[in-house]
């Protein structure tokens, strides 16, 4: 049966009030940290197991996390942010992150699933039945987060584009920013695509009308004829509506473009700010773009990430941190701000960071399963003391966690008044 | 008849408890049995009072599960990447809709343990690295359960829904397909198989700097680099 | 595991070549026997042997406690399947016309199928398969006056008809006679109800199947190449596989 969406648990009348802060935990290997697989609980050699990432999600629905995402990319990791290194002493290889979320759909029941997805060089057809399958599979429950590869190795793999290396210290150049322009413009197309092809079907099209002998209507069903500069796609999809309606679409983004993206086609953007202050200049950047694209009534939540290693004892992270970046032979750097210290001091901070505008937090655990404990068992119940986290699952969707009410079908409209005049 | 195949069975033969040959003496074949999800084609009744979800995936697990309970080799997943159409309008007596196959696949693999997972994949409005990573992907969370189902596709009719777009002459579907193949393959073997050590003495994740390094070149593509799905099961 | 679909002389061979399992669409036993050692007959120019290819018709089925039972419920289930205005759309997948005027309960059209570019139907791939529409309908219109069908009934005939139907024991049986007798390796089942379609079959079909010893009661394996008996794949075999003159070697 199709979902409809007055029987939708994510409806804004059905659903509790939002917890006051929302938590998210990015899994990645073994944990942000590059030794983090050499950690005596770590499981390196399960990386490409089911078990594994069965294990995590199990972890994170434990401590009400509403949402997890997991990282993905279209080329080996590498410590270059547009090339391939040789490097065999860190975490290599990786499973399709939205059949990773998808095998662990049926093992979860509440907690958000977000995989990444690069749509650089892929079918936003592909991809949008993908991720409204995932959203079936695990009854409204999933995300996407989608990615843009400056990459030339990524180029080389699918063979169809001309490579365009590009130096990091070029990106503030002229031809820098044309590319960066462009790459984050096909983003944008990519998404309203994925839009479009979710809503092509409306929520009530399945119709089983024995008299009629048919099992759809088809006045119900829309070709999307998007036409943009870099491709056109026709639809309608061949996935119906997924429980959610729209699957929910993040994005990683530090700089302007990317803000821009975030403003314009997301639901929920993960920042990286250095502090309080950074933090109110990219929510405020994110807000403009919202509004100039005349989203200024819609919810885009801001969360910030941090890569975060977690101790009891006051002090102990920053030695932990201290031994792994020996291990590693170099100083741990990251995008985002890397916290060490108690469940107590992380939660001073995020409180702290909240009053700057941000509604959530996408933790990246330094090590795996480690710090995700640390944040399930420790800085959870901490928050939960505070009033500032749920003590339970108060909603059945993503969505529903979230605040965000299942949007109407933008097709719908379409054919109420011919309906009304029937 | 071939001797080969007789061999073969003969090999197995001694597994099944009882029975293993004929009246003639021969020694008997044994059956592989697969279910395939009733989906889009009007062979599928959608009409009658037992008639479930064609796009829930309860609907999808129980077929799964009756399948694996009866010891069947595998499930079985069909294609179509547009909607059919007559006279200009979306046929609408039929089921019409389906899920992504690698996404229903995957999640079966959590409600099923040895149940074979096969879908259809088009080659032709695919590229091969992704592909190939989502098989590897697949067989690695179903431990060696996942086949794949190669097809073609010819019209510019579905080809509208992609941004490759594009229309092949019947004679270049093959060549696309089997050149799509052939480059799977090349990625899937990129990786031997023992190149993830994990080694937390010496510090070595991998004991080769150059794993999953891969090229091939066909009148169709042109790539190269390194696969990112070590071997699978 | 790569499986392929398709009957035509460019799929028999790139399947010989390429493929682990081969679904065909040949329901009887003859057709069934003749496309078997047709494809294994390619395998070992390929240096393959014959039981690394499975060949798994696609079948339908309809159950009942005794066969005229079956019987019943098959042609109950054949006309849910083809109504009459499935038999006019089936019609003009053949006859790439209009026929949206015509009666299903009536004779064929008198006109011959337009012959050339498919306009009717888009997006099916059966389309494509008829090849000779003239020579499609001539068979038709023959078989149609010979028996007195309407178009319902002959789409019905000509589309819709069960490969095994019978008893559980008869179904058993006829199944296990076409995988001995080499006109398959084995079925891939299609159901006709979602999701149940498949729960009689296999609480009664498959226990005599297992009873006769030739299908497993417990899985032995745990890969999908361990179910299908096919040989271990190594490196080589790949490599050897899949050399073509198109392609540059590393």
């Amino acid at each position: 049966m199709p979902a409809s969406p007055a029987a939708s648990p994510s409806s804004p009348t059905a659903s509790a009030a939002a917890s006051p802060l929302h938590l998210a935990v990015a899994l990645d290997g073994a944990g942000w940290h590059p030794s983090a697989w050499r950690e005596p609980d770590a499981r390196p050699e399960e990386l490409f197991t089911a078990r594994y990432w069965a294990d995590l999600a199990a972890e994170a629905e434990h401590g009400l996390l509403d949402l997890l995402t997991i990282e993905d990319g279209l080329s080996l990791q590498s410590e270059h942010p547009f090339e391939p290194d040789a490097r065999t002493d860190r975490v290599r290889g990786r499973l399709d992150a939205v059949l990773v979320a998808a095998r662990i759909a049926p093992l979860t029941r509440h907690i958000g699933l977000v995989p990444t997805a690069v749509v650089t060089h892929t079918e936003p057809f592909h991809l949008s039945k993908a991720v409204a399958t995932l959203d079936f599979v695990s009854q409204g429950r999933a995300g996407l987060r989608v990615k843009v590869s400056g990459r030339v190795d990524e180029v080389a793999h699918f063979g169809r584009r001309a490579p365009r290396p590009l130096r990091l210290e070029e990106l503030d150049s002229p031809a820098g920013l044309a590319a960066l322009a462009e790459s984050f413009g096909e983003a944008e197309d990519y998404v309203e695509v994925l839009r479009r092809l979710w809503d092509s079907w409306e929520d009530d099209a399945e119709i089983r009308d024995a008299a009629t002998g048919r099992f759809i209507d088809r006045n119900k069903l829309h070709h999307i004829d998007f036409v943009g500069s870099r491709f056109s796609v026709r639809g309608p999809s061949i996935t119906p509506r997924p429980p959610q309606g729209q699957p929910l679409v993040a994005a990683l983004a530090h700089r302007g473009e990317p803000f821009q993206l975030a403003g314009r086609s997301t639901d929920l953007a993960f920042v990286t700010p250095r502090d309080a202050d950074d933090a109110r200049a990219i929510v405020a950047e994110i807000r403009a773009a919202q509004r100039a694209a005349g989203r200024g009534a819609e919810t885009v939540h801001v969360f910030a990430d941090l890569v975060v290693l977690l101790e009891e004892r006051p002090g102990a992270a920053a030695e932990q941190l201290a031994r792994l970046d020996a291990a590693a032979g170099a100083e741990y750097t990251s995008d985002a701000r890397v916290f060490t210290g108690t469940s107590a001091e992380l939660a001073d901070l995020l409180v702290e960071l909240a009053q700057a505008g941000l509604s959530g937090f996408r933790l990246r655990p330094g090590r795996l399963p480690y710090d995700l404990e640390r944040i399930t068992r420790g800085l959870v119940p901490e928050l939960q003391r505070r009033g500032l986290f749920r003590t339970a699952y108060e909603a059945a969707t993503l969505r529903g966690l979230l605040g965000l009410p299942r949007p109407a079908n933008r097709y719908a409209a379409d054919t109420a008044p011919t309906a009304a005049t029937a | 008849m071939s001797s080969e195949s007789n061999e073969s069975h003969k090999s197995h033969g001694s597994s099944n408890g009882n029975g293993s040959s004929g009246s003639s003496g021969k020694p008997l074949k044994r059956i592989h049995l697969a279910a395939h999800f009733p989906g889009v084609n009007n062979t599928t009744v959608w009409s009658d009072p037992q008639a479930g979800s064609q796009i829930e995936f309860s609907s999808f697990a129980h077929l799964a599960r009756t399948a694996e309970r009866a010891k069947f080799d595998f499930l079985f997943l069909a294609e179509g990447l547009r909607l059919r159409e007559q006279h200009g309008l979306i046929h609408d007596l039929d089921v019409v809709g389906r899920p992504d196959t690698f996404t229903v696949l995957a999640a079966l693999a959590a409600v099923t343990e040895r149940l074979g997972l096969a879908g259809t994949i088009n080659s032709t409005f695919n590229e091969p690295y992704e592909v190939a990573r989502q098989f590897a992907s697949l067989d690695h969370l179903s431990a060696g359960r996942s086949a794949w189902n190669v097809v073609t596709s010819w019209d510019a009719f579905t080809g509208e829904n992609f941004r490759r777009g594009g229309f092949l002459r019947e004679e270049d579907r093959y060549a696309r397909a089997r050149q799509f193949l052939e480059a799977s393959w090349r990625l899937f073997d990129s990786w031997r198989g023992d190149e993830v050590l994990a080694d937390r003495v010496s510090g070595a994740f991998l004991g080769d700097p150059r794993a999953g390094e891969f090229a091939y070149r066909s009148s169709e593509f042109d790539i190269a680099g390194r696969f990112d799905v070590p071997r699978s099961p | 595991m790569v499986f392929q679909a398709g009957d035509s002389e460019q799929g028999r061979e790139f399947a010989a070549a390429s493929a682990d399992a081969i679904f065909s669409r040949h329901g009887t036993l003859d057709a069934g026997k003749a496309f078997y050692a047709d494809v294994k007959g390619r395998l070992a120019r390929y240096g393959r042997s014959a039981d690394s290819l499975k060949i798994l018709p696609a079948v339908t089925f309809a159950l009942g406690d005794t066969d005229a039972e079956a019987h019943e419920k098959a042609e109950l289930v054949r006309r849910q399947q083809v109504s009459g205005q499935t038999a006019i759309r089936l019609l003009e997948q053949v006859w790439n016309r209009d026929l949206s005027g015509l009666d299903p309960e009536g004779p064929l059209p008198e006109t011959d199928p337009l012959v050339g570019e498919h306009t009717v139907a888009q997006g099916r791939a059966s389309v494509r398969m008829n090849r000779d529409p003239l020579a499609v309908a001539r068979e038709w219109r023959a078989l149609a006056e010979a028996k007195n069908l309407s178009v319902r009934d002959l789409v019905i005939e000509m589309t819709g008809r069960q490969s095994f139907i019978g008893t559980p024991a008869r179904v058993a049986a006829e199944l296990n006679r076409f995988v001995q007798e080499d006109a398959s390796d084995g079925f891939i089942l299609a159901p006709h109800l979602t999701p149940g379609g498949l729960d009689e079959f296999a609480d009664t079909v498959v226990p005599l199947l297992q009873e006769r010893g030739v299908f497993r009661t417990e899985y032995e394996g745990s890969t999908l190449r361990e179910h299908l008996d096919l040989p271990p794949l190594t490196r080589t075999r790949t490599r050897t596989r899949t050399r073509t003159r198109t392609e540059e070697t590393i």
